[in-house]
């Protein structure tokens, strides 16, 4: 459980459960670790991420229930925090991936010594 | 002993002149293994050589139980290899590292310790940072990158640990 507690508020009501015992992760962050090791698996075997705009539009799902639970103030449901977490671990670990390629390439552009 | 050809006295091996009257004394002949690997001249002829019927120097091989010497290889002494010698580290090592400590996979990574030191430093800053946001609400959506951090530092330290692997594993992303 402690090793959950690093990312996860652990609220049993949001929680999986398995023969009467909370699971370390609540249902969302699951989602997030399983859609993030799907993504690290998709990699191994093709090699590639996912497309930019697919990635954006399907990632922004869980910000979205985010707030719409905010605002509403409703409890939401838990398969619905579980897909928006696992559509999240998939598309913005592929972000974060591009974002950070990206930036590494920004870097060591600037670290070489332009040609005279 | 060197006896001088003039007047019959011994002499000291290794003196030039004889102490007695003074006559240039002949060279001491060199002994017979000096003899033997440097006068090739003076080499037995090797006509019972069957692969060498003209005579002369014939280069032996090595004995069957000696290594091929590669030039460029490190040659290192049988009882000094271990089995994982210049095998290069599985990138699931780091990788797995660096899932539970992001960064801290690059630690088996040659030259890049430091970067995974800043790495790690770099999510623990994250992560206090959005401890202390979270008690203004916005710290909850920092922490839902948190696992996103640890999986791409995985796939980070897998690439690293691939490209120092002198092509036995390839990179997944970070090429």
């Amino acid at each position: 459980m402690w090793a959950g507690g690093w990312w996860c508020h652990q609220l049993p009501a949001r929680s999986p459960h398995l023969w009467g015992a909370q699971l370390p992760l609540c249902w969302r962050c699951a989602g997030i670790l399983l859609g993030s090791v799907a993504l690290f698996g998709w990699l191994l075997w093709k090699k590639r991420v996912p497309p930019l705009r697919m990635s954006l539009a399907l990632a922004l799902l869980l910000p979205l229930d985010v707030l719409h639970a905010v605002v509403t103030g409703g409890q939401g449901d838990n398969a619905r925090r579980l897909l928006t977490g696992a559509l999240w671990g998939i598309f913005g670990t592929s972000l974060c991936l591009r974002f950070v390629k990206h930036a590494a390439g920004r870097l060591s552009a600037s670290n070489t010594p332009a040609r005279t | 002993m060197a006896t001088c050809a003039s007047c019959g006295t011994n002499n000291v091996d290794g003196t030039k002149f004889c102490v007695s009257c003074g006559a240039t004394l002949a060279p001491a002949p060199a002994p017979e293994s000096w003899r033997v690997s440097g006068d090739l001249n003076n080499q037995p002829p090797a006509a019972a050589d069957p692969y060498n019927p003209a005579g002369g120097y014939t280069p032996q091989p090595p004995p069957p139980n000696y290594p091929a010497y590669n030039a460029g290889q490190n040659m290192t002494p049988g009882y000094q290899q271990t089995p994982s010698a210049n095998q290069p580290m599985h990138p699931i090592v780091p990788a797995l590292v660096s899932f539970f400590f992001p960064g801290l996979g690059l630690l088996f990574v040659p030259n890049k310790a430091g970067l995974g030191i800043g790495i790690f430093a770099a999510t623990i800053g994250y992560a206090i940072v959005a401890t202390i946001l979270t008690f203004v609400v916005v710290g909850i959506c920092l922490f839902i990158a948190m696992p996103i951090i640890n999986i791409v530092a995985a796939i980070h330290s897998w690439d690293e640990a691939a490209k120092n692997s002198n092509g036995q594993f390839q990179p997944i992303y970070f090429k």
